[in-house]
């Protein structure tokens, strides 16, 4: 227990108050604190960090304990999961609170309604942002031909999971291999 | 009992969702469709709150739904068996896996498509149940939003901004004027 495990649960428990519509929102107010103020990791390892959180099962969020980890070993690890993952359990259950007892009133009922539309826009715009950043390649060429099929194998993979029914798993394990065999051929050339 | 079996589906979740995105789904197939917790209506009511307010959005969910049904104890560890398992999984990675490697790189990056496709797949369950509201009021929202949220992602901003400025007094509009 140090000065530096505290100043890294403030930072994560700061960001649990800040995000709205996901990690996303928050990647580069997240990044500012992290890496441009106080210079514990590269950008690359934050980057890293994300691409880990994306794949690995449970919240992507488990990229603040790990970037606590880099920071001061395990008890880093502690105070980014602590702070992540603290002010969820605080706002949720306020919230739980007291929405729970006036969920029937008349206009309350009516302004959540209204406001499922947004939630679905926020949820569209998160997903077109991160199919944007994840086609760039691994080549670090033709940045537009790579982006052109990722967009479309993303597009016939949802297409296939909404038809057919298909395992999330395999599926995840089918694009992957489509999308490595497309870089590797594109390393090839 | 309902608090283990609520931890169960938390643990598998934690354990078990390879890929992402599509994880959010999942708790609607444990929730609604297999233990019959709650109604459609009252999680996708959940689900508004949850994502409305601030929090990493899959947490808040987790973290929402086990107050509601089985209780705050639960709840904390529910989150636990969420939170825990990709802990060591990704200290294993960090260990193990050269994250610098054009394979390791690539498979990555092509899992995290397929973890967004579950995504779009989940946003197309969505949106058909939002066109069943038959007032001609959703459905003017449901249309803003979509045209909302191509705009924020093409335009790359943050997503709060536009929520406070634009999303909320237009959905409110939307409802209480029309």
């Amino acid at each position: 227990m140090s000065w530096v495990d505290l100043d890294i649960f403030w930072v994560f428990f700061k960001i649990g108050f800040l995000s709205f519509g996901g990690v996303f929102g928050v990647l580069p107010e997240l990044e500012r604190l992290i890496v441009a103020d106080r210079g514990w990791i590269t950008h690359d390892q934050f980057i890293q960090s994300y691409v880990i959180g994306q794949f690995l099962p449970g919240p992507n969020m488990v990229m603040c304990p790990i970037i606590g980890y880099w920071v001061n070993g395990y008890s880093g690890l502690a105070a980014g999961f602590l702070g992540i993952y603290s002010a969820p359990l605080i706002i949720m259950g306020a919230t739980y609170a007291i929405y729970n007892r006036s969920r029937e009133i008349g206009w309350i009922r009516r302004t959540e309604r209204s406001l499922r539309p947004l939630v679905f826009g926020l949820l569209l715009s998160a997903a077109l942002k991160l199919v944007w950043l994840q086609t760039t390649g691994t080549t670090g060429a033709h940045p537009g031909v790579f982006r052109a099929i990722g967009m479309t194998l993303t597009m016939v993979a949802a297409v296939a999971a909404v038809r057919f029914k298909l395992g999330g798993l395999s599926l995840v394990f089918m694009t992957g291999a489509v999308w490595w065999l497309t870089n590797w051929v594109a390393l090839l050339q | 009992m309902r608090g283990l079996d609520w931890f169960w589906l938390n643990l598998k979740v934690g354990a078990l969702s390879f890929g992402g995105a599509g994880r959010i789904f999942l708790y609607h197939e444990g929730v609604v469709e297999k233990h019959e917790w709650l109604s459609e209506d009252e999680y996708a009511e959940i689900f508004t709150i949850v994502q409305v307010l601030p929090g990493p959005n899959l947490v808040n969910l987790a973290v929402y739904l086990g107050y509601r049904l089985a209780g705050p104890w639960w709840s904390i560890a529910g989150l636990l068996a969420l939170a825990t398992p990709g802990v060591f999984f990704a200290l294993a990675v960090i260990a193990i896996v050269d994250l610098q490697n054009f394979h390791v790189a690539s498979l990555f990056q092509g899992f995290s498509l397929g973890s967004i496709a579950l995504f779009a797949a989940f946003l197309f369950k969505l949106a058909k149940g939002l066109r069943q509201e038959r007032t001609g009021a959703a459905k003017l929202a449901l249309r803003i939003a979509i045209i909302a949220g191509i705009a924020t992602a093409v335009f790359m901003s943050a997503p709060l901004f536009w929520i406070l400025t634009a999303g909320i007094p237009a959905c409110l509009a939307v409802e209480f004027l029309t």
